[in-house]
C-alpha cells in the first residue's frame, strides 16, 4: 500500500493551499481521493508528495447563481449537487449525472473539481459541462485565470493546469427556460461502471425546432471527450421528427472516431452513442 | 443400551422424514450470524503483531519463456528488505501442486504463465517489498506460447510440459453413437464457448506464519487446512506434524481456496518465517490474487445431437476442451465432472463425450464453485433450445419429453431412483413463472423492447464421487459448563454449513444449538476430514456429526439415568432437559448432566466418523454410477431486450432445487440467492480477460461482478425435497448448483425474445446486438 512513505501536506485554507502549491510544484493535489486512492493501491500509481485540499470544502463547496452565471466550487460533492435545487428545469441533466454516478459512498466524497481534473473518459460531469460550454477557474498565488473546459481537458488524464495552480471553480451561463438538457450513460452493469459511452445534450426547442444544440460525449476521438459539432450543425434549425433523428444518427457515426478495447468494440460504442442520441432527442420531442 | 445405534439411526431417519426432529428443517440462526454482521471476526490480517515481515510476489513477465538468469542482489540490499526467496531457498521439494506434480512453488528454468511466481520479497513494510520486487532482475528467453486449447493439442504445438499438452482426457460412452445418429431425423451441431471467471472472494489468499519451538504455526484463509499442511511440509521437507495450520476466519472461498494457492501463500510465509525467525504475512493483493490463483476454466464445447422429429433425443456427442492454463491443478477432476454432466439432465440412449483438460500459456484454472458444471450445463442447455428451435417445438416440451425421472438413466448409465426430483422442480418453476402464458404472449411481439422467457435444468452429482474418498470426522467435546465444542477438519468460509453440523448434533442430543461452540479448524487438534469442497459439508459432515452426537448421547443418557434414578431406556433429552418417560415432571438440565459427568469421571469427548459408500466408475467402458445421489434444479428467467442496442434487463428469475432435505431452509435459500447472483455475473458480465497470456483486468474496477442494481427485482427460490440415499436425513448438496443455471436460462430467454443465439459467455449486450444481425 504505497501510502506509508508519502509526504502529505495538509492545507487548512485556500490561502495556505495556494502558498503550499507554489512552493511544492511537484505535489499531486488530492481532494477526497475517490479516484486517486484506488490508483495508488491497485495500480501502483507512484506519488511521493501530496497536497491534501480536503479541508477546503469550507471555502470551495458552494453552488452560487450570480444573475445568469452558475458557479460551482471545486470541492462541491456529487451528493451536494444532487440535493441542490439550482438545477431544476433546464439543467435537469445534473440530476441524471448524479443518479448514475458511482455508488452512494462515492457520491458523498467525489467532488466536481476532482471529476474534472481526473480527466478520464469515465468522468461523467465533463460531457455535461462541455455541453454547457463551461469554464474552469484556476487560481495561484499570482491570481486567477479562467479557461474554457475544452481547452482545459486536453486528453486522457491530461489537463492544462500549471503546476502552481489549483482549480477552484467551474462556471457556466444558465441556459434560458426554453432549454432542455439530458444525460445518458451505458456500461456493462448498472452502477459503479466505467462507461462504454456517455452523452449530454443541451438545447432549446421552440415549436419543435432545434436551436443552439450542444452535444458532448465522453469520447469523440479516441478516449478524448468533446462536442459532436457535425451533428450539432446538422440538427440546428431542424424540426425533430423520425427522419431527422435517423439522419442525425448517421452524422454522429461520421464524426466519432472511437477505438476498441476489451470492454467494447468501436462499432458498438458508436451504435450506443446513436441510440442515446435518438433516445434523448425523442425525450425532448415528447417533452418528458 | 436397549436400543442399538443402527435402529436409532433408522428411528432418526423416520422422524426426520416426518419432520419431528426438533432442530432439523428449521431456519435456525447461524452461530456466527451476529459477529459477521458486526464485522467482529478476527481475519488473518487482524492477527498481525508489530515485528511482522511482509512478503510480496515477483510474477513472470512472460507467458512462456526460459529463465536465462535471475539476479536478486539489488533487491536484497534495498532498505528494509530481509530476504528474497527463490527456488534456491526451498529445503524440501519445490512443488506446490495438488494432484499432478507439474507446478513448482518458485519458477525454475522455465515460466509457463504470467501467474508463475519467480520470487517473493520479504521486507519490514509492504511498500519496501513492493519497491524491492521491481529490482529483482530476471532475463527471459521467450518461447512461442499457445493460448487456444484445441491448438495446444496439435502435434506441432509448443510443448508446455514434458508429456504433451493434454493434462487429462476422460470419455463417457453409452450405447452406439453412430446408430443413434442414424436413428435421428435431424442433427444439430453447435459450438459453445465460456470465459475465465474469477471467484472474487472478499478476502484474498492470505497466510501468516509464526516460527515456534522447531515447528511452524500457520494461520490463514483457506478451505482445507490439512491440504495446506501437506503443501507446506513438502516444501519445507518436514514431517507433517511439525506444521500446524489453523484456518482463520475466511472471507469467502468458492473453490480457489481449496486449490493450490493457499499452499503457495502458506509455504512462502513459512519459508520466510523460518529463515528470518520472525512472523511473516503473505497476503495477496487483489491483483496478485486475480493473476496467480486458479479461476474457472474457459471452455470450448462442441455439441452434435441427433433427434427425432417428435423431439426424442437419440444421440449426443460432446467434446469439451477446458483451457487449463499452465498447470493441472484440481482441473484434472473438473474435467471429469464436466464430462459426466455434458449432456444435461436427459436420458439419451447413445452418448459419446470426450473431455480434455488442456495446458496452455494462460494463467491456470482450477476448482471453482460448480466444478465444470457451469460450462457443461451452459452448453447442454443452450443446445436444447437450439434443437427446440430447429424442431419448432417449445423448449419446455422438448425437456419434459427427454428429462431424467425415476427409472431413467443418465449418460453414464446410472439409474435414477425415487429421489429424482427434477419433474417437481420443473413443475414448480413453470407454475411460479407462469411460463405457458408468457411463452405464448412473447411468441409474437413487435416494437423495440421485446420480452423473452428461458428455461434451464440441471442434475448435479453430489459430493466427491470419483474425485476422492468421501469421509469426515466431527469432534464433540462437552465442558463442565455444558458447552458443546464442535471441531472438525471441515471449514466454514461463508456458507453456514458448520452451523448446520451443530444443528444436526443438537437435534440428536436434544440440546439447543446455543450450547454449541465452533472450534477453529486446527491440524493439531482435528482429524483430517477430506477437503471442504464439492458442497459436501452438510451431506457428508452431517453424517459424521450425527454419529458423534449418537456416541455422546449414549454417555449423557447414562449420566442422566443416574441422576434421574430411572432406566437408560426411559431417558429422554428434549430442549436441554433430561427426564424419564415415566415421570416427565422430574427434570435435570444439560448443565447438570455436564457437571455430573465431569465430577463422576464420565468422558464426554467423542469423535464421529462417516465414509460415504464407494461409487462406481469404469474408465475402460466409460460407464458407471459415479455419484451416490444427485441434486436437481430448474430455472426460468424472464428478460426484456432493447433490440436496437442489445441492452437487456433480467425481469425475474425463478429457481427450484431438489435439496433432498433442507436441514436449515434459510441457509438453503441463502445459498440459492448467492449462487444465483454469482451465476448471473458469470452469465452476463464477468470475464477475466487474457490477451497474449497477460491478464488485462485484474482489479475490481475493470472486472465486473453484479451489484444489487444488476440482479432481477424479483428472484423466487423454491425448495423441493426428494430425499437422497447418502446425505444426512436425505439432504443433498446445494452450495454449488445455483451458480450453474442463470447463464443458460438468461441466454435462452434472450433467444426467445430476439431470435438471436449467443453461444459464448458472458452474454453481453454487444453480443446480443451482434446476434441480431444488424
Amino acid at each position: 500500500m504505497g501510502v506509508e512513505d508519502l509526504q502529505i501536506i495538509m492545507a487548512e485554507s485556500l490561502k495556505s493551499a495556494l502558498k503550499e502549491i507554489s512552493e511544492n510544484k511537484d505535489a499531486t493535489i488530492i481532494a477526497n481521493g475517490t479516484d486517486m486512492m484506488p490508483r495508488i493501491r491497485d495500480e501502483g500509481l507512484k506519488v511521493e508528495k501530496i497536497l491534501d485540499i480536503s479541508a477546503l470544502d469550507k471555502e470551495l463547496s458552494y453552488i452560487n447563481v450570480d444573475s445568469n452565471l452558475i458557479r460551482i466550487g471545486a470541492m462541491t460533492t456529487v451528493s451536494e449537487i444532487g440535493s441542490s435545487n439550482v438545477f431544476n428545469g433546464s439543467l435537469n441533466a445534473f440530476y441524471e449525472v448524479v443518479s448514475k454516478f458511482g455508488g452512494p459512498q462515492i457520491r458523498n466524497r467525489a467532488t466536481i473539481g476532482g471529476n474534472i481534473c481526473s480527466a478520464t473518459s469515465s468522468e461523467d460531469f465533463i460531457p455535461l459541462l462541455m455541453a454547457l460550454d463551461a469554464s474552469v477557474v484556476l487560481q495561484s498565488v499570482n491570481g486567477k485565470r479562467t479557461l474554457k473546459l475544452n481547452n482545459f481537458v486536453i486528453g486522457k488524464r491530461s489537463v492544462n493546469r500549471r503546476n502552481d495552480e489549483i482549480m477552484v471553480e467551474v462556471q457556466f451561463s444558465k441556459p434560458g427556460d426554453d432549454y432542455l438538457s439530458g444525460f445518458e450513460k451505458i456500461g456493462r452493469r448498472n452502477i459503479l461502471i466505467i462507461n462504454l459511452i456517455n452523452m449530454a445534450i443541451v438545447m432549446s426547442l421552440k415549436q419543435r425546432r432545434v436551436n443552439d444544440v450542444r452535444i458532448a460525449l465522453n469520447r469523440v476521438s479516441g478516449k478524448v471527450p468533446g462536442r459532436a459539432r457535425l451533428t450539432e450543425g446538422f440538427l440546428n434549425g431542424k424540426e425533430i421528427d423520425g427522419n431527422i433523428i435517423s439522419s442525425a444518427r448517421e452524422k454522429l457515426a461520421e464524426e466519432l472516431k472511437l477505438s476498441s478495447d476489451f470492454r467494447a468494440s468501436a462499432d458498438y460504442r458508436i451504435h450506443l452513442a446513436q441510440a442515446i442520441l435518438e433516445k434523448l432527442l425523442n425525450r425532448f420531442r415528447e417533452g418528458v | 443400551m436397549s436400543v442399538s445405534v443402527e435402529s436409532y439411526i433408522t428411528d432418526l431417519q423416520k422422524k426426520a422424514e416426518r419432520g419431528e426432529l426438533l432442530y432439523i428443517g428449521k431456519s435456525l440462526k447461524r452461530i456466527d450470524d451476529l459477529e459477521k454482521v458486526l464485522g467482529s471476526p478476527i481475519y488473518t490480517n487482524d492477527l498481525i503483531p508489530r515485528n511482522t515481515l511482509y512478503a510480496k510476489l515477483v510474477l513472470s513477465k512472460y507467458p512462456h519463456a526460459w529463465i536465462r538468469s535471475l539476479n536478486v542482489s539489488a533487491a536484497a540490499s534495498h532498505p528494509g528488505v530481509h530476504l528474497i526467496l527463490t527456488y534456491m531457498d526451498v529445503p524440501g521439494i519445490n512443488e506446490s501442486a495438488a494432484i499432478v506434480p507439474d507446478r513448482p512453488l518458485f519458477a525454475h528454468e522455465k515460466v509457463r504463465s504470467t501467474g508463475d511466481i519467480i520470487a517473493a520479497v520479504v521486507a519490514e513494510k509492504e511498500i519496501r517489498a513492493m519497491e524491492a520486487r521491481e529490482l529483482v532482475k530476471v532475463e527471459y528467453d521467450p518461447i512461442k506460447p499457445v493460448f487456444d486449447p484445441i491448438e495446444a493439442m496439435g502435434a506441432d504445438a509448443p510443448k508446455i510440459h514434458e508429456g504433451g499438452n493434454v493434462a487429462k482426457h476422460i470419455r463417457v460412452a453409452k450405447g452406439n453413437i453412430e446408430a443413434g445418429f442414424n436413428d435421428a431425423d435431424i442433427i444439430v451441431e453447435n459450438t459453445y464457448r465460456t470465459q475465465f471467471q474469477d471467484a472474487v472472494s472478499m478476502e484474498t489468499e492470505t497466510a501468516f506464519a509464526i516460527p515456534r519451538d522447531g515447528r511452524i504455526l500457520i494461520m490463514g484463509s483457506m478451505q482445507s487446512p490439512h491440504n495446506t499442511q501437506a503443501s507446506v511440509a513438502k516444501v519445507l521437507g518436514w514431517p507433517l506434524e511439525n506444521v500446524e495450520v489453523i484456518q482463520a476466519v475466511t472471507g469467502g472461498a468458492f473453490g480457489p481456496k481449496s486449490d493450490e494457492t493457499p499452499g503457495d501463500v502458506a509455504s512462502i510465509a513459512a519459508l520466510g518465517a523460518l529463515k528470518t525467525g520472525k512472523p511473516v504475512l503473505m497476503s495477496m493483493s487483489r491483483r496478485e490474487s486475480m493473476i496467480a490463483h486458479t479461476k474457472r476454466h474457459p471452455s470450448i464445447i462442441k455439441h452434435r445431437t441427433g433427434v427425432k422429429s417428435d423431439g426424442t433425443l437419440t444421440a449426443s456427442k460432446v467434446e469439451i476442451y477446458l483451457n487449463g492454463g499452465a498447470y493441472a491443478s484440481l482441473g484434472v477432476l473438473v474435467i471429469v465432472r464436466a464430462t459426466f454432466h455434458a449432456n444435461g439432465p436427459y436420458e439419451i440412449p447413445n452418448v459419446l463425450n470426450d473431455g480434455y483438460k488442456v495446458y496452455t500459456n494462460d494463467t491456470y484454472a482450477g476448482s471453482f464453485r460448480g466444478f465444470g458444471a457451469p460450462q457443461a450445463i451452459f452448453a447442454a442447455e443452450s443446445q436444447m433450445d437450439e434443437i427446440a428451435r430447429k424442431l419448432n417445438m417449445d423448449p419446455l416440451d422438448l425437456r419434459l419429453m427427454n428429462m431424467l425421472r425415476p427409472g431413467k438413466r443418465t449418460s453414464t448409465g446410472q439409474l435414477m431412483d425415487d429421489s429424482c426430483g427434477l419433474p417437481e422442480c420443473v413443475d414448480a418453476v413453470v407454475k411460479s413463472s407462469d411460463y405457458r402464458k408468457k411463452a405464448s404472449e412473447y411468441s409474437n411481439q413487435g416494437g423495440k423492447l421485446r420480452r423473452g422467457i428461458g428455461i434451464a435444468l440441471l442434475h448435479h452429482g453430489n459430493a466427491l464421487g470419483p474425485e476422492g474418498n468421501d469421509y469426515a470426522y466431527v469432534h464433540l467435546s462437552v465442558d463442565k459448563k455444558g458447552r458443546v465444542h464442535l471441531g472438525t477438519g471441515l471449514t466454514e468460509y461463508g456458507t453456514g454449513a458448520i452451523s448446520g453440523l451443530a444443528q444436526i448434533a443438537s437435534s440428536v442430543l436434544g440440546v439447543p444449538v446455543e450450547y454449541f461452540v465452533i472450534d477453529r479448524p486446527d491440524t493439531d487438534r482435528h482429524k483430517e476430514s477430506g477437503p471442504t469442497v464439492a458442497s459436501r459439508v452438510t451431506a457428508i459432515g452431517g453424517n459424521a456429526s450425527r454419529n458423534a452426537a449418537l456416541k455422546l448421547r449414549d454417555r449423557a443418557i447414562a449420566v442422566a439415568s443416574k441422576l434421574l434414578e430411572c432406566p437408560l431406556s426411559k431417558v429422554k433429552i428434549v430442549d436441554g432437559y433430561a427426564f424419564s418417560e415415566d415421570n416427565p415432571e422430574k427434570m435435570v438440565s444439560w448443565d447438570e448432566i455436564a457437571r455430573e459427568a465431569h465430577d463422576a469421571s464420565v468422558d464426554l469427548n467423542v469423535i464421529g466418523y462417516y465414509m460415504a459408500p464407494r461409487c462406481s466408475w469404469d474408465d475402460s467402458t466409460g460407464l458407471g454410477s459415479p455419484y451416490n445421489q444427485y441434486t436437481f434444479g430448474a430455472a426460468i428467467a424472464e428478460v426484456e431486450v432493447d433490440i436496437d442496442t442489445g441492452l437487456f434487463k433480467i425481469l425475474n428469475y425463478h429457481v427450484a432445487f431438489d435439496v433432498g432435505r433442507a436441514i436449515n431452509p434459510k441457509n438453503v435459500i441463502g445459498q440459492i440467492y448467492g449462487g444465483s447472483v454469482q451465476g448471473i455475473g458469470y452469465g452476463i458480465m464477468e470475464e477475466l480477460v487474457h490477451i497474449n497470456g497477460q491478464v488485462i483486468n485484474p482489479n475490481l474496477k475493470d472486472y465486473y461482478i453484479p451489484t444489487s442494481m444488476d440482479i432481477p427485482d424479483k428472484m423466487t427460490p423454491i425448495i423441493v425435497e426428494k430425499q437422497g440415499a447418502m446425505g444426512i436425513y436425505g439432504a443433498k448438496v446445494i452450495a454449488e448448483p445455483p451458480v450453474v443455471l442463470p447463464a443458460p436460462a438468461i441466454r435462452n430467454a434472450i433467444l426467445n425474445a430476439t431470435g438471436g443465439s449467443v453461444n459464448d459467455l458472458p452474454v453481453t449486450s454487444e453480443k446480443v446486438y451482434k446476434a441480431l444481425k444488424h
